[in-house]
């Protein structure tokens, strides 16, 4: 499709970019879908001789990790490219100013992805079991699952705030596009999702411990951490101001108002400006992510000293479990377009401009849009795979797992 | 729980929270938050109350029909968010695609100098061979590409003024910088209300094309990371330049915070330089 739609990029990045596209990512794409094969058929196989089992299972994350770096170079040079790139070397072309922090961001994000999917899986597969033992077995793999979700999604503000600082300094007009002028809104937006998901997290760990014996005692402890997240979302999500620009564009205006008058309407004032910097919401998030290590200590200690009833948990942790997985999913497509967008006008910044008159940066309304259908026919797919993989609505005798 | 129970519940969650909005309000209020704030608070605390009507609701049964129940969860989970992407504040894309296109012209026009390249060869080596003359005369110059582009309205100052203004928009200039107090939220880079009385027209066009020239007073720190961009010279033409140092160079508000330039050693230009060339520009005085 890209080679089909953007002749002139794709032969740019294949030209500059010929041992990475054309030989190291297509080999590399092939030795994991192998790995793939040979890890799934070998199952049964290999089931007494786990260890060699594993290893495959370890090598294909590896080369996938691999692939990812690779294809990361490519989409960090469109973004931050080298300025002197004709006489760069491909190493120089990769090891350009946002190539590893999104390797870093991209690599959490894969974790905190697949603990978010198994959690979905588990939940459909929860909702749909019909037999007690079935029950108890994915409501343990649903708290595995979201544990290691959550558990990463707590670390990705950091590789997140990296990668935002390195774009600052490889060209700061492109940070304030992004943060300030017609991007502002989309990461309101993530602030939402990012608020929702710290909230439905606590949620499912509340739900969690009704079915433990002896966990009512920590009941207002968790319900106090709620109104702190509460109160760091909101500093979380207070934008400097409620119109979508850096500076007002016309039409944005009502009718006959003075504009002065309308900014004062829409912006912080200077005395409360600090609310829309970075060092009190990093603050806000901070502490959103200490009350969710309280809760989880506190969940802990429950099970240590309480009887924890696998499959008895209430069904609105399914659902919760559900919504984290297509919040996380709909939040990587919002960033994505995120990136895409920053680029502004150029297929590549600074060398190779969009000259098609789609060069625009379509709305936050109309870019969620296409996020959600992104989202809807993502979750079809996994839907489908589910039916056919995990035999979805057949009755399968499961083996017992560690439920500890 | 007892339904009498549950309700006593409810309505104390109910007191709990108009308390809590009629104290959001009135704090905020106090201290100066614009309404639209404070409607935004007010909504946090009702996101609040149905967060706590959750934590203390009764179980959900499993659902007869798990499938359905989970398609329309996604549903109803996609269209809160879509509308959500919809309830913020949206920007005109118009105003940024006529931008666009003015200033994809340039690229337009570039593409047409490539079909003529026979042409623009023989012009550069004319205009080579005329610059190789003007140096032996004693007068120096240095060759710039040529980029085709806008052309700048010639017939008046108030014209070339206001294509420099739309040149500072299209390239998004109050990112960084502030004029009347309006642009950059954080402090990149300086104020330019007063530039026309701090610098010459040559020292603002050889610092579009090259930041490293010199800086602004107290901004050394902005200077040394290169906060400006220094792809100006790809991106812009020179007739965008000219009508950009124009529409500055008329901006001469001596109450306007606009730093003085600092000539660091070694690079083109100095302080007394720039001291005569304004005084030459204002008559001698």
């Amino acid at each position: 499709m890209l080679i089909g739609l953007y002749p002139k990029l794709s032969i740019f990045l294949a030209t500059y970019f010929s041992p990475v596209w054309l030989m190291f990512y297509p080999i590399m794409f092939i030795v994991e879908t192998v790995l793939m094969y040979a890890y799934y058929l070998s199952w049964d196989t290999l089931a007494d001789r786990k260890g060699i089992h594993i290893s495959i299972g370890v090598l294909m994350n590896i080369m996938g990790t691999l692939v990812m770096f690779l294809m990361n170079a490519v989409t960090s040079f469109m973004n931050t490219p080298v300025k002197a790139y004709e006489e760069a070397t491909v190493w120089q072309l990769m090891n350009n100013f946002t190539w590893w922090p999104l390797n870093i961001h991209r690599f959490i994000t894969n974790i905190t992805f697949g603990g978010f999917i198994t959690g979905l899986i588990a939940a459909v597969m929860y909702m749909t079991s019909k037999i007690d033992e079935d029950r108890a077995f994915y409501d343990w793999m649903g708290f595995v699952g979201n544990l290691i979700g959550l558990t990463t999604f707590m670390l990705l503000a950091f590789p997140g705030y990296l990668y935002a600082y390195e774009i600052y300094q490889y060209d700061a007009s492109l940070g304030i596009y992004m943060m300030s002028d017609r991007l502002s809104m989309f990461f309101e937006m993530q602030g939402i999702l990012i608020g929702l998901m710290y909230l439905a997290g606590n949620y499912y760990i509340w739900l969690s411990m009704k079915r433990i014996t002896g966990a009512e005692r920590f009941t207002s402890l968790i319900k106090a951490g709620f109104v702190l997240i509460l109160i760091c979302d909101v500093i979380w999500m207070t934008p400097r101001h409620f119109f979508a620009t850096m500076l007002l564009d016309p039409g944005v205006l009502p009718a006959g108002m003075d504009p002065e008058q309308y900014i004062s309407q829409m912006e912080l004032p200077s005395h409360l400006s600090f609310l829309a910097l970075m060092p009190i919401k990093n603050a806000a998030a901070g502490l959103s992510i200490v009350v969710i290590l309280i809760n989880y200590v506190l969940y802990r200690i429950s099970i240590k000293r309480g009887a924890i009833r696998w499959g008895e948990i209430d069904p609105a942790s399914q659902y919760t479990l559900i919504f984290l997985a297509f919040a996380a999913i709909w939040q990587m497509g919002l960033m994505g377009a995120v990136r895409s967008l920053g680029r502004k006008y150029f297929h590549i910044y600074g060398i190779m401009k969009d000259m098609t008159p789609d060069a625009y940066t379509p709305t936050l309304a109309w870019s969620g849009f296409i996020v959600t259908l992104i989202s809807l026919l993502f979750f079809l797919l996994i839907g489908f795979c589910i039916w056919v993989g995990l035999g979805l609505g057949r009755e399968k005798p499961v083996k017992g797992g560690n439920h500890g | 729980m007892g339904r009498k129970a549950s309700r006593g519940r409810l309505r104390r969650k109910l007191f709990w929270t108009i308390i809590s909005a009629v104290v959001v309000w009135v704090v905020s209020g106090q201290v100066g938050f614009p309404t639209i704030f404070r409607i935004f608070f007010i909504a946090y605390v009702m996101l609040g109350l149905l967060l706590f009507l959750f934590l203390d609701a009764r179980p959900l049964s499993l659902p007869r029909r798990p499938i359905l129940a989970i398609v329309i969860f996604f549903l109803i989970a996609s269209a809160v968010l879509t509308l959500a992407g919809f309830l913020l504040p949206q920007y005109d894309p118009k105003i940024e695609m006529e931008k666009i296109q003015r200033v994809q012209q340039i690229a337009i026009e570039q593409e047409k100098e490539k079909e003529q390249k026979a042409i623009t060869e023989a012009v550069e080596a004319a205009r080579k061979e005329f610059l190789a003359q003007l140096e032996k005369e004693g007068i120096t110059q240095v060759a710039k590409k040529v980029i085709p582009g806008r052309p700048a309205p010639t017939d008046s100052d108030a014209k070339r003024i206001a294509f420099g203004k739309q040149v500072y928009n299209d390239y998004d200039c109050y990112n960084c910088h502030k004029i009347g107090g309006k642009g950059g939220v954080k402090r990149r880079g300086p104020a330019l209300d007063n530039m026309g009385n701090l610098v010459t027209a040559e020292q603002l066009e050889d610092k579009l094309w090259d930041p490293m020239v010199w800086y602004a007073e107290g901004f050394e720190k902005e200077y040394k990371k290169i906060t400006m961009p220094d792809n100006y010279p790809k991106i812009m033409s020179e007739a965008e330049r000219d009508a950009l140092v124009v529409y500055l160079m008329s901006l001469r508000d001596p109450a306007g915070e606009t730093a003085r330039p600092i000539f660091p050693a070694n690079k083109k230009g100095d302080q007394k330089d720039t001291a005569k060339k304004i005084i030459d520009q204002n008559g001698g005085d």
